[in-house]
């Protein structure tokens, strides 16, 4: 039955592109293309519009370029760019007088829609920056920030990769497909064989109910299982992911994570008697799933309440497990709670379809 | 015509009859929708307010400052953006970071404040959650403002910082004459930075006129909303069209061709049939968005014009990527990759200008950009002079796509191969 | 091409002086390389039901799709009422199709189908209501006329299937093997209402593999195989034709050439054809079935089965084309 399953899936070439080429698609897409900005690790880009050309604007452009951020300086006279800049900020014609008689300047702020918020949050940061350290000189004289008075050291708390880039988009459509998978093709495939009556024809065969549901489960196990291990391959050799130190401990829950996919697919394919019905229920649940625990974006920008609720949801408790395993290098012990979960909804999932797949109903 | 019509009445009787599938291909957009919106917030005006920054305090000093850094994190300026754990050492800090509980840890050691008031470097350690990618760095931004606060403070008292902390320790103050001078250039220094720094003088702010593109004035789910609803209706559209296919496989196809019907005319049928499938999904999803989202559409008449045009390219694409496959599982793969081709390249989830600048091009020949942009501008309060590119791209696509779609399915028949 | 001149045929004068209902001349179609239809030609009269009669193959549901204009033939012409079906769709207007398989919406109710196919060939308002109740009366399914045809029994459909075709009244009605698969009953109420609409002055062309169905309704039967018109006539010419012997049906450890020896040694012995270890000889009478029969028992050959069969349709079919129609 597993085997028969397998070869079904691989058999339809919509299958193969979802199983297979649209989660490299996406990890290519999110993880190559539209890195996130990290403020700290490159040059965040600011457009000023430099209308005064006093001592004070020369030195708060100076303070901003020290600040961190690239600086591309419109001079007044200067020719404006065609299209508009990601961020723009103006320094206003009277600036520098402005300071010298302690009147409030306010300078123009302007983003475009492709400004993404980490890097308006360190450019604002920034300019923060520039502008009381400016203020502060005007009122005590240089303040030169090599010997400021209090030094911030900071620090990662381990030296492992963190999740951004492709260490996110790995990780969070490895969860993402694999659910995916399981809970479209997989359980479109178990509602069409209900409907068809295939399912009530094993039924009858000396194959039990346990081993249908077994055998079926083993079959979108084994679909998963070719996913994953796709996943983790071309992650090690084509994005050269370090998957963190413990392998037993990754394996345990990449196999957690699968027979909850499986058993969830299992379920929802038991849950309807169309093949379409199914697939679609499947795809809205997953993408809920997905973007609850933290597959699509980094947890910790969801607002609190989501964040708790999110560990109703087997995507949460894989991300958690990578992260601890990838970013914390933990090891296997420091997992073994995520796949016990998994393995508990695996367990619940499973139990509920063996219910629902009574050949009698 | 009435036989067109015949035969697109009962295609809507038969989604009337099983509304599933379309139902659930309207569900997808507005799951990711509701997740986009319930991550980042979303609706009228203003981009989405960012969660509150977890921060576990290690306070090893037992100077005044730690009491003032302690107060300042719950005062009502910090309420609702900083969230401030306490743990007593850097182990267990570092635990309630391993637990995730916050995504970073401010440790301040062991005589800050005595090396601050005693004109030493004054150094604090923040250690950041590796799990975490966003709001760890939102931390740090925040603790190299706190440090340069605590530098210009330090300025602020001068030479008199260790005198005065000693009165302030209840030491007491013999000089009297001391006393006053202290006191005189302290008030000195206050002086020339109140009005400056205090709050400081220099702010930032919206640029006049410019609201649409101004800070704060961009509205995330204005944004987003128009993509997904894009991307959900060619996803429908398709769904629409490979009827086509399934008719054939059942044999209906067959049959309503053996009636005085042509090949045309059951082909125009379904064009038309999936165009008000995919026109009311449109509508029920521009207002999902606005009673859900509040997302603003704009004005209605370039608003009509424009949802018009995309419900027509929408069917013409997808007319054309039907007759272009042999069956029902090729076009689930071929309409599957291309939609979502065109969806990552077009902008719907991420700005073309965020793309590597070879690949922006590619976005000006997916219809989606043309649609969602239309849509965007239009929401942000643009009129017809900011789609009319827009409309005309769009007519221009849907003419040729129809077109090309109803000619190549009329000539598949002809072979014999519909 | 084994048959009767059509002038000859006497026990249709009712139709004799009207032009036929269908009228297939020299018809060609291939797929590919394929010969599909093969110079077919036949003509059904009203008030006549007119078989095709082969196996699954021969090419009968290529020659309805022929005539109900789904595809144009290489060569040859159909003319539907005298008008030939490639003019347009006023010629398929007097047409009633029913498919090999069930071709219904399965989401829309037995009604709504009905009246959906009544729609497309012109009718409308009160006369197509009357249609409807009509078509589904007369299959019997006035009271399941609300349920979803996806709902229905494999016999309720095809009664249904049956149903969408009658709705317009047509006055040729293509029955494309509309018993496969269902029960006796359902099949016999099929056949009655086929035979009905007979009566009431209609062409119908059946196709089938059943020959007990086919000699029981149809006045004048075609038997085809590989595309091509083996033989056509009435049931009683075409028993005629097939000869007053019987054939003998040979299975046994005996190769081709001994066969062939055996068919010339006994006098009155023909060899039909030979496949899968089955030999078929046609005799010409009872001696020489019998003299046959002793050949193989005295001979060196092993004789693991042996059958004779009286003259029927079957074994005309056996004698025109070397194998049974169920091959």
């Amino acid at each position: 039955m597993a085997r028969e399953d397998l070869r079904l899936t691989l058999r339809d070439r919509s299958s193969i592109f979802w199983i297979f080429l649209a989660p490299f698609l996406w990890v290519w897409f999110f993880g190559f293309l539209a890195r996130p900005a990290d403020p700290s690790g490159r040059q965040v880009s600011l457009t000023v519009f430099q209308e005064d050309v006093s001592a004070a604007a020369e030195r708060m452009i100076e303070l901003m370029k020290g600040a961190g951020l690239k600086l591309a300086v419109v001079p007044p006279a200067g020719e404006r760019p065609a299209k508009a800049p990601a961020r723009s900020i103006t320094i206003p014609a009277g600036f520098g007088e402005s300071i010298a008689a302690r009147r409030k300047v306010t300078l123009p702020f302007s983003q475009g829609r492709d400004a993404n918020p980490e890097g308006t949050i360190a450019v604002e940061v920034a300019v923060h920056k520039a502008s009381v350290r400016l203020l502060a000189e005007e009122a005590f004289g240089t303040l030169d920030p090599a010997e400021d008075a209090v030094k911030l050291e900071s620090s990662w708390a381990t030296d492992r990769p963190r999740p951004s880039g492709a260490y996110q988009t790995i990780p969070g459509n490895l969860v993402m497909f694999v659910l995916l998978s399981a809970m479209t093709y997989g359980a479109g495939l178990l509602a069409t064989e209900r409907r068809a009556g295939i399912l009530r024809r094993i039924a009858v065969s000396p194959a039990g109910r346990t081993d249908i549901v077994l055998g079926k489960l083993a079959g979108r196990a084994a679909v998963a299982a070719v996913q994953v291990s796709v996943f983790v391959v071309i992650g090690l050799t084509v994005f050269r992911i370090d998957w963190g130190g413990a392998p037993a401990g990754l394996a345990l829950l990449l196999v957690c994570l699968i027979l909850c996919a499986a058993s969830l697919g299992l379920l929802a394919g038991a849950l309807f008697t169309s093949g379409d019905a199914a697939s679609g229920a499947g795809v809205v649940a997953t993408m809920v799933m997905s973007a609850m625990g933290g597959c699509w974006w980094p947890s910790e920008v969801m607002p609190g309440w989501m964040r708790t609720a999110a560990y109703a949801f087997p995507t949460a408790w894989a991300m958690n497990g990578l992260h601890t395993l990838i970013s914390w290098g933990g090891r296997t012990p420091e997992v073994l709670p995520h796949c016990a979960v998994l393995g508990l909804i695996a367990l619940a999932a499973t139990l509920a379809a063996v219910r629902r797949l009574d050949p009698a109903r | 015509m009435g036989t067109i019509l015949t035969l697109a009445a009962k295609d809507l009787r038969r989604r009337a009859a099983a509304p599933g599938p379309v139902l659930l291909n309207l569900a997808i957009p507005l799951a990711i929708a509701g997740m986009l919106a319930l991550a980042f917030g979303g609706g009228t005006g203003g981009g989405a307010d960012p969660p509150p920054l977890k921060l576990v305090l290690v306070m090893l000093d037992e100077g005044p400052l730690s009491e003032f850094l302690s107060g300042a994190s719950q005062n009502s300026q910090t309420a609702g953006r900083l969230e401030v754990l306490r743990a007593k050492d850097r182990q267990e800090g570092l635990a309630r970071l391993r637990e995730e509980e916050a995504a970073a840890m401010a440790l301040f050691p062991e005589g800050f404040t005595r090396d601050l008031i005693e004109g030493r470097q004054a150094v604090f350690e923040l250690v950041k959650n590796p799990s975490q990618s966003f709001m760890p760095l939102v931390a740090e931004q925040g603790a190299e403002v706190l440090s340069l606060y605590l530098t210009v403070g330090r300025r602020l008292l001068g030479d008199d910082a260790a005198r005065l902390q000693g009165m302030l320790e209840g030491e007491g103050w013999s000089d009297t004459a001391g006393l006053a001078l202290a006191l005189a250039s302290l008030y000195g220094r206050i002086q020339s930075a109140d009005g400056m720094l205090f709050p400081p003088l220099i702010e930032t702010g919206e640029p006049a006129g410019d609201p649409g593109e101004a800070r704060g004035g961009f509205d995330f789910m204005s944004w987003m909303y128009p993509g997904m609803l894009m991307m959900g209706l060619l996803f429908l559209g398709a769904g629409q069209m490979r009827d086509l296919l399934m008719e054939r496989q059942a044999g209906t196809l067959r049959r309503q061709l053996c009636a005085p019907v042509a090949a045309w005319q059951v082909v125009a049928s379904k064009v038309l049939s999936a165009a008000l499938v995919v026109g009311a999904a449109h509508v029920l999803l521009m207002g999902a968005g606005s009673a859900f989202f509040g997302v603003r559409w704009g004005s209605a008449l370039p608003l009509a014009l424009v949802s018009a045009l995309i419900v027509a390219a929408v069917t013409g694409f997808c007319a054309l990527l039907f007759a272009l496959v042999r069956t029902e599982r090729q076009g689930d793969a071929v309409s599957g990759i291309v939609i979502m081709v065109m969806s990552l390249m077009g902008g719907t989830f991420i700005p073309p200008q965020a793309l590597p600048e070879a690949m922006r091009g590619m976005a000006y020949v997916t219809m989606n950009h043309w649609g969602h942009d239309a849509l965007r501008e239009l929401a942000s309060g643009k009129g017809w002079a900011a789609v009319a590119a827009h409309a005309a791209a769009l007519a221009a696509m849907a003419a040729a796509f129809i077109l090309a779609g109803t000619l190549l399915l009329r000539r598949r028949h002809v072979r014999g191969a519909l | 091409m084994a048959g009767l001149d059509s002038s000859d045929r006497g026990d249709m004068t009712n139709a004799r002086d009207a032009a036929p209902a269908l009228q297939v001349s020299e018809v060609r179609y291939a797929y590919g390389k394929t010969k599909a239809v093969d110079g077919v030609s036949f003509d059904v009269r009203r008030g006549e039901i007119f078989g095709l009669l082969g196996p699954n193959g021969a090419g009968k549901t290529t020659t309805i799709a022929l005539i109900g204009g789904l595809l144009s033939p290489a060569s040859g012409s159909v003319l539907l009422f005298g008008r030939d079906v490639a003019s347009g769709g006023s010629a398929r207007a007097r047409l009633g199709v029913v498919p090999q398989d069930v071709a219904l919406y399965e989401e829309l109710t037995g009604r709504e189908n009905v009246r959906f196919f009544g729609r497309l060939y012109g009718l409308s308002g009160k006369p197509l209501d009357r249609a409807t109740d009509e078509a589904l009366g007369q299959v019997g399914l006035s009271d399941r006329a609300r349920d979803r045809a996806g709902a229905l029994s494999g016999g309720l459909k095809r009664r249904l299937n049956l149903a969408a075709a009658l709705v317009h009244s047509p006055d040729l009605l293509l029955l494309d093997e509309p018993t496969v698969g269902i029960d006796p009953q359902a099949r016999l109420r099929i056949l009655d209402v086929v035979k009905a609409q007979a009566s009431a002055g209609r062409a119908v062309l059946y196709t089938s593999h059943y020959l007990e169905e086919a000699e029981q309704i149809c006045d004048r039967l075609a038997i085809v195989d590989h595309g091509r018109v083996l033989a056509v006539g009435t049931v009683a010419e075409l028993r005629r034709l097939a000869g007053e012997g019987p054939v003998v049906q040979v299975r046994g450890e005996i190769e081709p050439p001994q066969a062939q020896e055996l068919q010339q040694r006994v006098p009155g012995v023909h060899l039909l054809g030979s496949a899968d270890g089955v030999h078929s000889f046609a005799a010409a009478d009872a001696a020489a079935c019998a003299a046959l029969v002793r050949e193989l028992f005295q001979g060196a050959a092993r004789v693991e089965d042996l059958r004779v069969q009286e003259p029927t349709l079957q074994s005309l079919f056996l004698k025109l084309t070397g194998r049974e129609l169920r091959d």
